[in-house]
């Protein structure tokens, strides 16, 4: 019985998760392969960028990794950006002092979120028809409320995107902030041991009696939030609102959780491996772009990854139960 | 029926030497035996023993590593295709069927491709239908869409198109884990009748009495290998039994303690779809068994009163009434329910053993309690507590996943989780079903001794024995009410079956 006293280490789930995806390293390689044709890939400088671009990945993605986890998907993350920056622009906060107005504008993405878990968990409609509903809503009241024109954003507005820490860029502290909390309200709080039950086996978690639909409308209000936040981000970065703001982000986002490891079938992933699945992207498009590719590139190569990804998870996983049961060679009976 | 000497003939099928591994664990190990024309031999062995591997071996799923297989004296197909061609048809206990196509398409399915575009008259399929259907003793029309029907029904389908491929070998793994009496007898007598036609029946059940009452011969796998090989008549069930687990079996049930007269659980006028007006009460310490047919409503008296479905009626736990009911309700009131589906409802397959004991209680291991941060090391220490209280046998350890374990495992563990919210009534639907006999043996030793530690069980079972065995009571269903309740030395097989099937006492 001392066998069963035995546990790993507490990065078990995020190296399940990344273990479970062969193009992380097939990423590394690009990457690499990026340094040696452009000399100015590998600068500090341009580190310092890719953080920056990145960061709204970061945070975006870390909201699909929970709605993922359930076993759903939110395709309304790009018109929520844009609807999150329409309302920042808009002319019924300008009063308010600037930090509040960002509050409020997150409070109602949580809000916002909640309404799409509310379709998913209560009404019961498949979630892809539900966020694929709310997507043309938000990206219709974000156009009435611009005009669908390109709106400049106040300058006291955009300290979210501007600025930095100790040299390293606000946008990129605030995703790495977003990440740290986001594991921890995964792998430590009783919500996110939840979200993962419901995810694994949905049955057994109302057999057992937890608060399914609620967990369920939290995760999609908490990815809310979070979406919330990346678009205070990307606007602070951008000073404006476009018409096309967030159009097909939503597609990269699914992408850098898809990479990451997590399972689209839900009950399996890591915080941790979507951040790796979204740095690599982001690098990705930033070597595509230093080395004069056009901008349509990174959306087959975007597409490509997401289908591979799909195609090829689980494989390393499945050869390395093949060595561990080869090793073990002789059978153990099942019983004491 | 008459003596075939199986040195005289070829036979329908035979093994020779067959070995199986899996990533270097032998699954089968030179397996030799053989079915004759018109001969039932029943495969018996403990979940592990082998069984779906050498199924999957004749129907040309897998390949052997070693040794032969003869189909009527030549060489097997090396293809699943092929070896249908050889007319081996093998009924798969995961039913393979369309739930959106009818009951006839369903069954001419694998005779429908090369026919001319369009040729496809449903009116045709369904007259040829009418005979098979007959013959398996089912009373649905062939032109039902499949999905309409109850799974006892959808097996007698799935049955009826293994017997249009005109087989000379029949493959039936558990053929009637989900079907009633009356549809059993009809399953019995095609089988009987497909003997006498000269089809050799390699039969795979977990009922020990089907196996006696269907074979000619037995033939008994443990750990992938053969131990016995015997006609029918020189077993009997404890000889078999020694056989499959290899030791003894310790004398059956475990002694169970007289229940306290305190009322643990008070069920009365229990109404909903399917169940009218059930009424009980269960003690303290107290086992009471839920026996009937299947679909007679016992399944769904657990989920009423665990407020899984919509009912009507009181239910009361020590005199506290549980309303409005749901399953945080029930939990909250000390009720636990274990159910029927452990894989599908159960068991968190792709999270680690662990989250599966800890997640029914989990509200209460916050650090501080309020916050809803998991203390770690208290829900390890808790899950280790319960899987060595459990006995469970978890090779892995606790941070594997909850697919690595054995039937019988996998079902403590669910039983465990319960345990882990010291609940005060516990009902367990089908707590033994498709687990081996020694992990069963160690269910039935805890129900005992939870029931002497004061928790009130209730037992929902389609094993006679256990429910016999296990019960203070017994309570028959049928039709959705519940008929009456026996004490323990009042029942007995024969009652039960009486009752159950509408009979007086």
């Amino acid at each position: 019985m001392s066998k069963i006293a035995r546990s790993r280490s507490i990065g078990s789930a995020t190296w399940r998760a990344v273990s479970s995806q062969p193009l992380i390293p097939a990423g590394l390689v690009l990457i690499a392969l990026f340094g040696v044709i452009e000399p100015n890939f590998a600068s500090g400088s341009n580190a310092l960028n890719i953080a920056t671009q990145a960061s709204v990945l970061l945070i975006a993605a870390t909201a699909m990794t929970f709605v993922i986890l359930t076993a759903g998907i939110d395709l309304s993350v790009g018109a929520m950006i844009f609807l999150a920056g329409a309302l920042v622009t808009s002319t019924w906060l300008q009063s308010l002092p600037p930090a509040l107005a960002l509050v409020l504008v997150a409070l109602c993405c949580a809000v916002l979120g909640g309404l799409n878990g509310l379709g998913v968990a209560v009404v019961g409609v498949p979630a892809m028809i539900v966020t694929l509903a709310t997507l043309q809503i938000f990206r219709g009241l974000g156009g009435h409320i611009t005009g669908q024109r390109s709106v400049i954003v106040d300058d006291d507005l955009r300290f979210m995107g501007r600025g930095d820490v100790a040299g390293i860029p606000l946008p990129f502290v605030v995703a790495i902030a977003v990440i740290l909390f986001g594991t921890f309200v995964l792998r430590r709080t009783v919500f996110g041991r939840f979200v993962q039950a419901i995810g694994s086996n949905q049955p057994a978690a109302m057999n057992a009696g937890l608060p399914v639909k609620r967990v369920l409308i939290g995760v999609y209000a908490f990815a809310g939030l979070l979406v919330g936040i990346a678009a205070m981000v990307q606007v602070g970065r951008l000073g404006a609102v476009q018409p096309t703001l967030g159009s097909g982000f939503e597609l990269t986002v699914i992408t850098a959780v898809v990479l990451g490891g997590t399972s689209l079938t839900g009950g399996r992933g890591s915080v941790i491996g979507t951040m790796i699945g979204a740095l690599i992207l982001a690098i990705v498009e930033n070597g595509l772009v230093l080395i004069g590719a056009s901008a349509y590139i990174f959306d087959i190569v975007r597409g490509a990854v997401l289908l591979s990804a799909l195609l090829l998870s689980g494989i390393p996983q499945q050869l390395l139960r093949r060595l561990r049961a080869d090793s073990s060679s002789t059978p153990q009976s099942a019983r004491t | 029926m008459t003596v075939i000497d199986d040195s005289l003939i070829v036979p329908a099928l035979e093994l020779r030497g067959i070995s199986k591994s899996f990533a270097g664990v032998p699954a089968v190990r030179d397996v030799s035996f053989a079915i004759g024309v018109g001969q039932v031999v029943a495969l018996a062995g403990e979940n592990g023993a082998g069984k779906s591997t050498i199924k999957n071996m004749i129907g040309g799923i897998l390949r052997p590593d070693s040794g032969t297989i003869l189909v009527r004296g030549g060489e097997q197909a090396a293809s699943v295709a092929g070896v249908r061609a050889q007319h081996v048809t093998t009924v798969h206990q995961e039913i393979s069927l369309f739930a959106d196509l009818t009951v006839a398409e369903n069954i001419w399915i694998n005779s429908l491709s090369g026919r001319a575009p369009f040729g496809v008259s449903l009116r045709k399929l369904a007259a040829r239908s009418e005979s098979v259907l007959e013959r398996v003793g089912a009373h649905f029309s062939p032109l039902a869409t499949l999905g309409d029907l109850s799974t006892g029904q959808t097996q007698l389908v799935e049955i009826a198109k293994a017997l249009v491929s005109n087989p000379k070998v029949l493959v039936l793994d558990e053929p009637t884990a989900s079907l009633t009496m009356t549809e059993r007898h009809y399953v019995f007598n095609a089988v009987s009748s497909l003997r006498d036609e000269g089809v050799g029946i390699l039969f795979i059940s977990h009922f020990l009495e089907e196996i006696f009452q269907l074979s000619d011969r037995i033939v008994v796998l443990r750990d992938g290998g053969l131990v016995a090989d015997l006609p029918r008549k020189e077993l009997d069930r404890a000889s078999l039994e020694a056989l499959m687990v290899g030791r003894e079996l310790a004398a059956g049930f475990p002694a169970i303690s007289p229940p306290t007269d305190q009322i643990a659980l008070s069920v009365s006028g229990l109404t909903d779809d399917t169940i009218t007006d059930v009424s009980f009460e269960l003690r303290r310490g107290e086992i009471l068994g839920v026996s009937g047919l299947m679909g007679a409503g016992r399944t769904e008296i657990a989920r009423a009163i665990f407020g899984l479905s919509e009912a009507h009626g009181d239910v009361a736990v020590y005199g506290v009434p549980l309303k409005p009911r749901s399953p945080q309700a029930a939990i909250a009131a000390g009720v636990a329910f274990v159910t029927e589906d452990r894989r599908d409802e159960g068991i968190f397959l792709e999270r680690p053993i662990r989250e599966t004991l800890s997640v029914v209680a989990l509200d209460a291991l916050g650090k501080p309690r309020w916050s809803g941060v998991i203390d770690r090391e208290q829900e390890r220490r808790k899950a280790v507590e319960q899987a060595q209280q459990m006995h469970v046998t978890a090779r892995g350890g606790l941070e594997a996943n909850g697919i690595s374990l054995s039937g019988g495992n996998q079902q403590k563990v669910v039983i465990g989780k319960w345990l882990e919210t010291a609940p005060r009534v516990l009902i367990l639907d089908e707590p033994t079903r498709g687990i081996d006999i020694g992990a069963k043996a160690e269910i039935y030793r805890l129900l005992a001794e939870l029931a002497r530690e004061g928790l009130a069980i209730l037992l929902i079972s389609s094993e006679m024995e256990e429910i016999l065995g296990m019960s203070h009571r017994v309570a028959v269903m049928a039709r959705g009410r519940l008929l009456g309740i026996l004490d323990r030395d009042d029942a007995d097989q024969k009652k039960l079956i009486r009752l159950a099937t509408g009979g007086e006492l």
